[in-house]
């Protein structure tokens, strides 16, 4: 990539933080469907499962991350669609 | 021989004794069908995400079960008929997937 040189793009700068997959470094559980406190991290306040460009993961977590939030939502653990509060 | 996590949701307003007849039919489901109950954990009545039959609550029991066939059919069939068992899922343990260094 040779964003070096480039003149920016007009619009608002957006300062891209590199994210660490948690995963990855074997901190969090992945297969764990009951774990309610880490699937929130992965799901909008809506109930949407965050893209990956949002949850920094890679893409065979992301898949398998995935598949365990649809498992907790069969439990009514997590929902599938939450209505968005404002505030 | 495979390890499957058994998960069900009962009705929230039963009583003590009639969550102890659920359990113990569904060990019984369970040896019946030749598998064997490894673990067992009870949440009790814990607040869902969504209603289910009009319930925002459900008492939530977790079996970690050992057996070989297809428990899907041998297991789940039979307590899908039962009137309290609102919600049976039944999932397979995958060790190769776990992330979580011990």
């Amino acid at each position: 990539m040779n964003d070096t040189k480039k003149p920016r793009a007009k619009g608002p700068k957006r300062p891209r933080k590199p994210k660490v997959d948690p995963f990855a470094i074997g901190e969090l559980e992945i297969t764990d469907y009951r774990d309610v406190k880490m699937l929130r991290r992965f799901i909008s306040d809506t109930g949407k499962i965050l893209p990956r460009r949002r949850t920094g993961l890679s893409a065979k977590n992301q898949r398998r991350l995935s598949q365990t939030i649809k498992i907790a939502r069969q439990l009514a653990l997590v929902p599938y669609t939450d209505k968005l509060v404002r505030k | 021989m495979q390890t499957y996590d058994l998960n069900l949701i009962l009705n929230p307003s039963l009583s003590s004794e009639q969550v102890i007849v659920e359990k113990e039919y569904v060990t019984n489901a369970i040896k019946n069908a030749g598998g064997e109950v490894v673990g067992m954990d009870e949440l009790g009545n814990r607040r869902m995400a969504y209603p289910i039959l009009k319930d925002r609550e459900g008492y939530y029991l977790f079996y970690r079960v050992q057996m070989g066939g297809n428990p899907e059919k041998d297991i789940g069939g039979s307590l899908r008929l039962r009137d309290h068992i609102r919600r049976v899922l039944i999932v397979r343990d995958r060790p190769e997937w776990k992330t979580k260094k011990a």
